[in-house]
């Protein structure tokens, strides 16, 4: 909302500055962007008429003018605007002038004739964003006198920001109310005198959508003549509040919308058939609104109707067939309540967004439609020499907002704000935000809001009223120190910060990337695995839910590696959503936390050979994600449509698939040329919490006993699978086996592959003699044979 | 002293200086002082010697020997000494070559951030919660007092999904509701996360971070609100600031307040800055989530963790969150 400071100064007795008053305004909660000076105030810039204009003998594009600025004597200037002729009157910088621009006007010669300043545009003088061709001023604007004072400059415009519920501080009154309730101030708003019926004829309107319309109100008015232009007084008040002028019927009902904050609508009267009716469109039923658009209706939509169809839709925009226009004489002006329901969503429902729609979705007075209607006919009568018929008033069902009653207690008040507010204040407060209200016990009452206040509703929405004119800042705390009980958590590392220390201590850096993703690499990513799709996305790269978290990862891999980087290690925690039925609203949102690592293995060292990354240093770092447990996890090799075939696994812990290591599938390497395709993690962050204390177990003071054995066994065997058959040995003396080495080549057959492994046997109780490990040793050996078909190497 | 003695003592000193190593040196005083060693003998020959020559012999062989051992030890002395520098100069390393080993690498300003605001928090009793990131309609806007076709609802532009039917959470209030619906006042929790709207420039990102703290209980107040809200910020920006706590309008508080710093009591700049919003949970949104709001009040509170990480880590762009470059992230490890 934009508020000239001259205009507001109309309104509201003060001769506090305007920085104060800003300050004040949004310490009520009606935030002030910015303080902008009005445009065209630049001093030097008379107003001038162009007495001769002839051809420039050796420019096409350029005239040259006589132009008076109110002297004896005329200046030559030279002008290239299309629309300089003789007789206009238009700005001019005379020489000397610092333009907004910087430029200085000096006397030059322009292709050898001289020019004595400068005609101005309005976008030139800061007066308008861009325009075409000099700024045409009225043929009465006075010849000599200076442009600024002329417009009544200087001028400030407040850039109110306000909150949906507001709505009545869209007009210079509202924020004039504000303004008076902060400042104390006495608010002085013009008296609008009814305007005496001098034609018999008045409107017929019917309301068939009551719920909607609370009250129509239309009043015929008619000029003799074409309607005048609109006077330069109020076009530079519109302009001001941002509203370009268009006609005088159309200007007077905008600046009757911004003055008091009733939204209106002008017909012309010789193009209305029959009656106005206020009622729902009918499905398909079509206007052709003002800006030319035609808009196709539901059926649920406010239309006001004459006997051709709709003439517009009610409280959003007119319709082009009845619009006024330059020859108009009669016209009909309509004044409404619309109720906020009747409009809420049709906005958005049409792509259509007006002033008018803007005030009525956040409700505009009810008790407002008449009086800005005879503003508005005063408006007409005084300016344009118009008469006026009877006000046709019809109502429908009542908004409610003037039915309000709220009980308001100063107990409340106090519990609420923490501070005790004395009675006096409160009502002060009440009376200046314009509430009614009767004492119903010492520190209570009951409280009629303002009809223009649809936001106050319930008795926490009047003891804000009280704390935001007390001032907010004068309230002072009191401790109330509520106990509660410890929060429980997990024994060990509980938070996605603690879980992944082990990451960052392996070199891994925090990413955060988005959520929604491109759909063709989570695909490729995925194997087209079902996904949530956004409606709306704001890029075409943004466009899937990712339920992995790899597609950001792989990303920001790419981004940095064309960036030279050449070690790259990644990870990330977050959300996954996969579409799941049984899941709430369908989606299974569950943290995880995935890793990547590309590059070289090791920090580049003077005394290290550099390695690329392979699967067991990234095996090695989603081990020690688990800490402790690392030896509760499996790796099993199993496809993955995003990763390598051989060289991808999933993890389990225990019997429970969490989550999937490998390197990026080779099909990527045509997405990333000349990269060394990554290595990628992703593990339920669940599954990294451990919920349980750990149980102690007292370490063996017993000495150890350890036993390599190297075994010869197929390829095809995975060293897991013989970790495996140890393991299911359950031997309570075996402590740990470890795998020091794998070999193929020299001495081995073709397909065969050497393993050797040391195994430590220790008990709890007693040394171990050599028949004790020999036992276990050999029953070892017997199952691996059996299980896999491993020999001992060298027999 | 004999000639004979003389020449001894000095080819004996002069052995002596000559041995290059402790072995060589131990050589010498074995051959001189040993069992059978040359001084040794000549001790041992004294008795030959008449009885008056005896002492005078005796002692000159003994101050000889003396002046022996002093040598042997000086140069053994002076051999470790030798031996030991020449050691150290082997060992000598360039202390100027790099390290070995990890990096460790850094968490995410953001994370960084949203852990120092739980851990303020957390020191006050509040509980960190989570909730889904894609969300209702219910729990997104109308739980909290934003009916369908709600002014309010274009203060976020919302991403959609499914048709409509789903949406991702605008802000992280909605976490409030989850969870009022599931446990009674008194209330202290704090959820951060990730939250969507449908936006995008310099200060605004289509993906964003935000913490919102509820506090419900027996008569919580908004000048509570307004201390503890002054006591975070401080100890956020470890400063004395200047705040204002300005009226403001969110559907679900009432009263409602956005809180500006002065930039000059931050070192930014001046002007004021809005870091958040916040007030007393409005009791439409208290009754929705089955909280009597005639025995209870509580206040909630919510800010951008990216505006505060850029505020006290002076990024300019928001969206160098986003871009993920290491040569950024490094910087906070």
């Amino acid at each position: 909302m934009k508020i000239s400071e001259n205009w507001l100064r109309d309104w509201v007795d003060t001769t506090v500055d305007i920085d104060t008053i800003a300050e004040r305004i949004t310490m009520l909660g009606l935030e002030v962007d910015a303080i902008e000076p009005v445009g065209g105030a630049v001093p030097g810039v008379v107003i001038g008429e162009v007495l001769a204009c002839e051809p420039h003998p050796d420019a096409d594009k350029l005239k040259v003018c006589q132009v008076s600025t109110g002297g004896e004597a005329s200046a030559q200037i030279v002008c290239g605007a299309p629309n300089v002729a003789a007789g206009v009157r238009v700005p001019v910088a005379t020489v000397g002038t610092v333009m907004p621009s910087g430029m200085t006007i000096k006397a030059a010669k322009l292709r050898g004739v001289a020019s004595n300043g400068m005609l101005c545009s309005a976008g030139e003088l800061g007066a308008a964003q861009d325009s075409d061709g000099l700024w045409l001023l009225p043929a009465d604007a006075p010849v000599g006198t200076s442009l600024a004072e002329w417009l009544g400059l200087p001028d400030q415009v407040l850039e109110v920001d306000l909150t949906p519920n507001r709505g009545d501080c869209l007009s210079m009154r509202g924020v004039a109310r504000e303004v008076a309730l902060g400042l104390d101030c006495a608010l002085a708003s013009p008296v609008i005198a009814p305007i005496a019926n001098s034609l018999a004829a008045a409107p017929t309107v019917t309301i068939q959508a009551p719920a909607h319309c609370a009250a129509y109100s239309a009043r015929l008015v008619e000029s003799a003549e074409p309607l005048a232009a609109t006077p330069l007084w109020m076009r530079e008040r519109l302009r001001r509040a941002g509203i370009r002028a268009i006609n005088l019927a159309v200007d007077i009902g905008n600046y009757v919308m911004l003055e008091l904050g009733q939204p209106m609508h002008a017909f012309d009267a010789d193009r209305l058939v029959g009656a106005l009716q206020v009622r729902l469109s009918q499905t398909d039923e079509q206007i052709v609104t003002l800006d030319g658009e035609t808009v196709t209706l539901d059926d649920d939509t406010l239309v006001i109707a004459d006997d051709e169809g709709p003439v517009a839709i009610a409280g959003m925009i007119g319709g082009q067939r009845t619009a006024v226009s330059e020859c108009t004489r009669r016209v009909v002006f309509e004044s409404a309540c619309f109720r906020p329901s009747a409009v809420a969503g049709r906005g958005r429902r049409y792509k259509i967004h007006t002033d008018s729609l803007h005030r009525f979705e956040r409700g505009v007075d009810p008790a407002l439609h008449e009086a800005a209607l005879q503003r508005a006919s005063g408006l007409l009568e005084c300016v344009g020499g118009a008469a006026c018929g009877p006000i046709t008033t019809v109502l429908g069902e009542p908004v409610g907002v003037d039915a309000r009653r709220i009980d308001l207690s100063a107990i409340r008040v106090s519990r609420l704000i923490g501070q005790s507010i004395d009675d006096a204040t409160i009502e002060r407060v009440l009376s200046g935000v314009g509430c009614e209200f009767a004492s119903a016990g010492a520190g209570q009452w009951q409280v009629a809001p303002p009809s223009w206040r649809y936001d106050l509703a319930i008795e926490a929405d009047l003891i804000e009223e009280i704390a935001r004119v007390y001032g907010y800042d004068r309230l002072e705390a009191e401790q109330q120190g509520v106990s509660l009980p410890p929060v429980s958590s997990a024994d060990t590392a509980t938070r996605e910060t603690d879980i992944t220390e082990a990451l960052r201590q392996r070199g891994y850096n925090e990413a955060i990337t988005y959520s929604f993703v491109a759909s063709d690499l989570h695909d490729a990513l995925t194997g087209k695995a079902a996904v949530g799709v956004l409606d709306n996305p704001i890029s075409d790269q943004m466009t899937v839910m990712r339920r992995t978290l790899w597609a950001g990862l792989v990303e920001a891999w790419a981004y940095n590696a064309r960036r030279q980087q050449s070690r790259i290690r990644l990870y990330e925690h977050g959300l996954s959503f996969v579409p799941d039925k049984t899941a709430e609203n369908g989606y299974r949102q569950t943290a995880m936390i995935a890793g990547l690592a590309a590059g070289s293995a090791v920090p580049t060292h003077w005394d290290a050979p550099p390695r690329t990354v392979d699967f067991f240093d990234v095996r090695g770092d989603v081990e020690a994600l688990f800490g402790a447990r690392s030896d509760q996890i499996d790796f099993v090799a199993e496809p993955h449509p995003g990763l390598h075939p051989g060289r991808s696994a999933r993890i389990y812990l225990g019997s429970q698939a969490v989550g999937w290591i490998g390197q990026l599938a080779p099909t990527f390497a045509r997405r990333y040329k000349g990269l060394e395709l990554a290595y990628l993690f992703e593990i339920e962050a669940d599954a990294l919490i451990k919920s349980t204390a750990t149980r102690f177990a007292q370490p063996s003071d017993q000495p150890g006993v350890r036993r390599d054995l190297a075994l010869v066994v197929a390829e095809e065997v995975p060293v897991g699978r013989l970790i495996q058959v140890i393991r299911g040995l359950e031997s309570p003396l075996l402590r740990s086996v470890d795998v020091f080495d794998v070999f193929r080549g020299q001495g081995l057959d073709q397909g065969e592959k050497s393993v050797a492994l040391s195994l430590l046997f220790q008990s709890d109780t007693s040394t171990l003699d050599d028949d004790a490990v020999e036992g276990i040793t050999t029953a070892i050996i017997d199952a691996l044979r059996n299980e896999t078909g491993a020999q001992l190497r060298g027999t | 002293m004999s000639t004979d003695l003389e020449s001894l003592r000095d080819r004996a000193l002069a052995d002596i200086t000559a041995a290059q190593d402790l072995r060589a040196l131990d050589d010498q005083r074995v051959r001189l002082l040993g069992k059978k060693g040359e001084i040794t003998s000549r001790l041992k020959s004294l008795g030959e010697l008449p009885a008056d020559q005896r002492k005078a012999a005796g002692g000159a062989i003994n101050r000889i020997k003396q002046e022996i051992t002093q040598a042997i030890e000086a140069q053994r002395v002076a051999l470790e000494q030798a031996a030991f520098e020449a050691r150290i100069a082997q060992e000598t390393v360039d202390v100027t070559l790099p390290g070995r080993g990890e990096t460790p690498g850094a968490t995410h300003p953001i994370t960084r951030t949203r852990r120092r605001i739980e851990a303020l928090f957390a020191a006050r009793g509040f509980e960190v919660v989570t909730g889904p990131e894609i969300e209702d309609d219910y729990h997104n806007f109308e739980a909290l007092n934003v009916p369908p076709d709600h002014p309010a609802r274009a203060m976020q532009d919302t991403f959609y999904l499914d048709g409509g039917r789903l949406l991702l959470r605008t802000h992280t209030s909605p976490v409030q509701i989850r969870t009022m619906e599931s446990r009674q006042p008194p209330i202290r929790v704090i959820a951060p996360g990730r939250v969507y709207r449908c936006d995008s420039d310099r200060t605004h990102s289509p993906m964003f971070h935000q913490i919102e703290a509820l506090y419900v209980a027996e008569r919580v107040t908004f000048a509570e609100l307004r201390a503890d809200l002054r006591a975070f910020l401080e100890a956020f920006f470890e400063t004395d600031l200047n705040l204002r706590f300005r009226p403001s309008y969110f559907p679900f508080t009432e009263p409602s307040a956005e809180i500006d710093i002065d930039g000059q009591s931050l070192g930014t700049g001046s002007g004021w800055m809005e870091v958040m919003g916040c007030g007393m949970v409005h009791p439409n949104v208290l009754e929705a989530a089955g909280v009597d709001s005639q025995r209870y009040s509580g206040y909630a509170l919510g800010m951008g963790i990216e505006r505060l990480a850029m505020l006290r880590y002076g990024v300019s762009d928001l969206r160098q969150f986003y871009n993920n470059d290491l040569r950024m992230l490094a910087q906070f490890a």
